[in-house]
């Protein structure tokens, strides 16, 4: 990897800017659907990314060729296009001076995913599945998908930055159906960076039997009437809402308008900065560098160190999401916000993990409210394009009375504007948990691993229907 | 080398090899101004294989021919070391004989000069709208299929695609796409001065209001819903939870005017093939006729845990539509509209949510341009809302569609293409953030 990358960056030397990001990945995934083995897949995938700027215009060519001839082609290809769009380049590109960094990271795996054998992990999947059935619960459908992937990663650019890296993540797909008088869902992701012991721990056999019980439940369950109330958020729900209407509206790829054309804009403004969206106790970031998160990384797709980002610091717009390019019309330095999902994908602004910092309230004194919900799951939940009128559905959700728990209420709904969700924040838990899932963005579309999550949180006053 | 005797000598039952060589470019452009231009050159070996119905499937990417054969006999070795799976039933018996499809393949796409369609592009959205955002995407590519049970078919595709966003003040945004094969019939001004039109119409845009309202959905918005339609009709969401018509063929899903095909062989259409990824010849298949559903689309092995016949829909793993069509009505735009006195119109949708797939209770949000209709005629403008429904209960009220289609495709919200009319649609829930 290292000799091809330097060969090409060699290359482009007659462009102002170059970078190479060579990736290799091996993997696999097995489906189980209604306990039956689908199919196992198998990855092998290696390919590179070449990036050159020519006065102000970006061009980027993607090759799994590695051969000579194909490689200066590729770079010839980069610069032509490159240079073919020059006069409809009104707003140069540049890259924020960085300093070249040499570095090394490696995810640690207790047991090596490349070392489980497909039969064991499809006898995990075969047990989990037995013991969902065993419940005699009536499941309308139960569907897995368990995937790995070992992705290298060698980065160098014309500047002197050299990086490699390896990176193991596992997941998991879960969608199960259970039937009462209606038939109810529940669907969910688990996943870390790191190796085959993280699977044990996600504790599935007792997590998916309780909620396949909740959902047998849930039909018969009452329905929530439109009222103004006190509403608690588990870290599923404030993951959720933390990476939809924080970490995507700070992304200062978006408040330039680069993805408006698709995944759309920002309700943030260059001038936000400073200005308050928040109650004082709200503390939200990004990080990548949380250890085994599934967005884990230490350097990012430009060669950058990464680290923490504090988006809303006591309740005000603190910091934005930036990679090189965006750092620019900022008048600030990236802060390793450029991801790629695979090699023949250009590095944009990305999240990494992004959650509410923990406060200070037990889980006890967040319900303790005369009258509330407690939202602990959800299915539905969307936003507008500004990042701004959004929606959380809730799946499993309990009525509050009095400072403790009652009975299940189907599918309470919350569907508030940005600021008056974290403006509603009166309590922030001591615990925190980080829900994973693979967010969506860019064109053509790149679908990355994020964390999201924090502690519980309550919200006071606000309208749930 | 022969892949397919090669895998059958290591031990593979069934062999699929699909190889596409896809060479594309792309300009970005964000503020009417281009922001990268990127290209891809790239091979890849869709390769499946089933050792005693235990099946294994892979992309292989950038691997050297050595590379792929040891890749090979390991997606053999993990078909060995799987379980076998009871609804794996085999591959399509070929050899098939192949009718091309017209207008697949135009050679002037090579040459086309991709500057030039932005800059037309922008120009005609500049007449109405202050800047905009989006990407003109061109691609040719080989695909070929070589099946253990003797398909072998192979094609070549060109494909042309636009999308763009126009915009003036905050909140007056419009959206078009232009999707073709060939050169004749791509139109990337006019696609620019739709999206620049809509722009300007959406001025000044006030918050809606919560309610039930009847509603003419542009082909974006009801495209993106259809295209939901067109995946909960494979066999393999509909086994694994991800739809709402399980034990719903024969039955009344949609209103009687409502006929959507899935037409795999459509001249000129955006995802046409002459062959599906087993190399069954593609064909029309009617998946809701007068509002009633008739089939779901099936490969070799789910039609035969369906006891029925393949729809040439393959993935061998799940299925996929290839151009989804709701057939046109036959009244004009004009008419439909004509017939609302007091309703809205929404020109896109984004981010479609499912609360359940089984019930179809959903969300999904308008954006671009949504306005009001007062007396048959737009009226304003509104912002904020969202179309919290049920994918059946809508599909069961539409009342009209205008008589004729729109190919639609964009991102993920719409993909693969969706041809439709104007839709409209009665009693549709709307709300919006209560705080």
């Amino acid at each position: 990897m290292h000799d091809i990358a330097e060969k090409v960056v060699s290359m482009a030397s007659g462009c102002d800017y170059a970078d190479v990001r060579i990736e290799n990945v091996t993997g696999d995934s097995i489906i189980l659907k209604n306990g039956d083995p689908i199919t196992v897949g198998v990855t092998r995938n290696t390919g590179m990314c070449i990036r050159i700027l020519v006065k102000g215009s970006l061009g980027i060519s993607f090759t799994n060729d590695f051969s000579n001839k194909a490689m200066k082609e590729a770079v010839d290809r980069a610069v032509k296009l490159a240079k073919s769009s020059a006069n409809i380049v009104k707003n140069p590109v540049h890259m924020s001076k960085e300093t070249p960094v040499k570095g090394k990271f490696s995810v640690k795996e207790k047991r090596k995913l490349l070392d489980v054998t497909v039969q064991e992990k499809m006898g995990e999947l075969i047990s989990l599945d037995k013991t969902l059935v065993s419940t005699n619960l009536n499941f309308a459908t139960r569907f897995f998908d368990l995937s790995t992937e070992c992705r290298e990663k060698y980065y160098c650019n014309s500047e002197g930055s050299r990086i490699s890296s390896y990176t193991p993540r596992l997941g998991l797909f879960c969608l199960v159906s259970v039937k009462s008088t209606d038939t109810e869902q529940r669907m969910e992701q688990f996943g870390n960076s790191g190796g085959w012991e993280f699977f044990n721990k996600w504790d599935l056999h007792n997590k998916l039997v309780e909620e396949a019980k909740m959902l047998a439940k849930l039909p018969s369950m009452p329905s929530m009437k439109k009222e103004i109330m006190d509403v608690v958020l588990s870290p599923e729900l404030v993951g959720i809402a933390s990476h939809e209407s924080c970490g995507h509206p700070y992304e200062a790829d978006r408040i330039l308008g680069r993805e408006a054309a698709n995944a759309g804009g920002s309700f943030v403004t260059k001038k936000s900065i400073g200005t308050r969206i928040g109650s004082k106790i709200v503390n939200l970031v990004d990080d990548p560098t949380v250890k085994d998160s599934y967005g884990f990384y230490l350097y990012d797709d430009e060669g950058v160190k990464a680290r923490k980002r504090y988006l809303i610091k006591g309740g005000m717009i603190n910091e934005l999401l930036q990679n090189r390019e965006t750092a620019v019309d900022f008048g600030v330095k990236s802060n390793a916000s450029s991801r790629a999902n695979s090699w023949a994908a250009e590095p944009i602004v990305r999240m990494a993990n992004t959650f509410v910092e923990p406060g200070d309230h037990t889980f006890e004194e967040i319900i303790d409210v005369k009258k509330g919900v407690y939202i602990k799951s959800y299915m539905e939940w969307n936003i507008d394009d500004k990042r701004f009128n959004q929606r959380y559905v809730g799946l499993e959700a309990y009525e509050i009375k009095n400072g403790s728990l009652e009975g299940l209420v189907k599918r309470p709904a919350l569907e508030i504007t940005t600021p008056a969700f974290w403006a509603a924040v009166d309590a922030v838990g001591k615990d925190f948990e980080l829900i994973v899932g693979n967010c969506g963005k860019g064109e053509p579309m790149q679908s990355i691993p994020v964390g999201f999550g924090g502690p519980h949180i309550r919200l006071h006053n606000v309208m749930l229907g | 080398m022969n892949l397919i005797s090669f895998a059958t000598k290591n031990g593979a039952d069934d062999v699929a090899i699909e190889t596409i060589r896809r060479e594309a470019s792309q300009i970005k452009f964000s503020n009417s101004s281009v922001n990268v231009g990127q290209n891809w050159l790239v091979t890849r070996h869709n390769v499946f294989v089933s050792v005693k119905n235990a099946t294994a499937s892979s992309t292989f990417q950038g691997l050297t021919e050595q590379q792929l054969s040891a890749a090979i006999k390991s997606l053999i070795f993990a078909a060995k070391k799987s379980n076998p799976s009871t609804e794996y039933s085999g591959l399509a018996n070929g050899p098939f004989k192949y009718k091309a499809v017209n207008g697949v393949y135009d050679k002037n796409v090579v040459d086309y000069d991709s500057a030039h369609v932005v800059e037309i592009a922008l120009d005609a959205s500049a007449e109405n709208s202050k800047t905009a955002a989006g990407f003109f995407y061109k691609e040719v590519s080989e695909r070929n299929v070589q099946t253990s049970s003797g398909a072998d078919a192979a094609e070549k595709k060109t494909e042309l695609q636009l999308s763009i966003r126009a915009f003036n003040e905050q909140n007056e945004s419009g959206h078009a796409v232009s999707c073709s094969r060939m050169l004749k019939g791509f139109d990337p001004e006019g696609a620019g001065s739709r999206a620049g039109e809509t722009a300007k119409l959406a001025k000044n845009p006030v918050s809606g209001k919560p309610g039930k309202y009847d509603i003419i959905f542009a082909p974006m918005a009801i495209g993106n819903l259809l295209s939901r339609v067109g995946e909960f009709s494979t066999a393999f969401n509909i086994d694994s939870g991800f739809s709402c018509f399980g034990e719903k063929v024969g039955k009344q899903v949609a209103s009687n005017i409502v006929n959507i095909n899935d037409n795999g062989r459509l001249q000129n259409g955006f995802n046409s093939s002459h062959f599906d990824d087993e190399g069954v010849p593609t064909k029309i298949t009617s998946i809701i006729r007068n509002g009633v559903l008739k089939t779901y689309l099936h490969n070799t092995s789910s039609a035969r845990k369906h006891k029925t016949k393949t729809t040439a829909n393959a993935g061998i793993i799940s299925q996929r539509y290839n151009n989804l069509i709701l057939e046109p009505g036959k009244v004009s735009k004009e008419k439909l509209f004509a017939g609302v006195d007091n309703g809205l119109f929404v020109t896109n949708v984004w981010y479609t949510r499912f609360q359940s797939y089984y019930a179809g209770d959903f969300s999904t949000i308008p954006r671009d341009g949504i306005f009001v209709i007062k007396n048959g005629v737009i009226a304003g403008s509104v912002n904020n809302v969202r179309i919290t429904e049920n994918i059946m209960r809508m599909l069961l009220n539409i009342s009209g569609l205008s008589n004729r289609t729109e190919c639609v495709q964009w991102w993920e919200e719409i993909s693969p293409p969706v041809y439709t009319p104007y839709a409209l649609i009665k009693d549709v829930n709307v709300t919006l953030p209560t705080m």
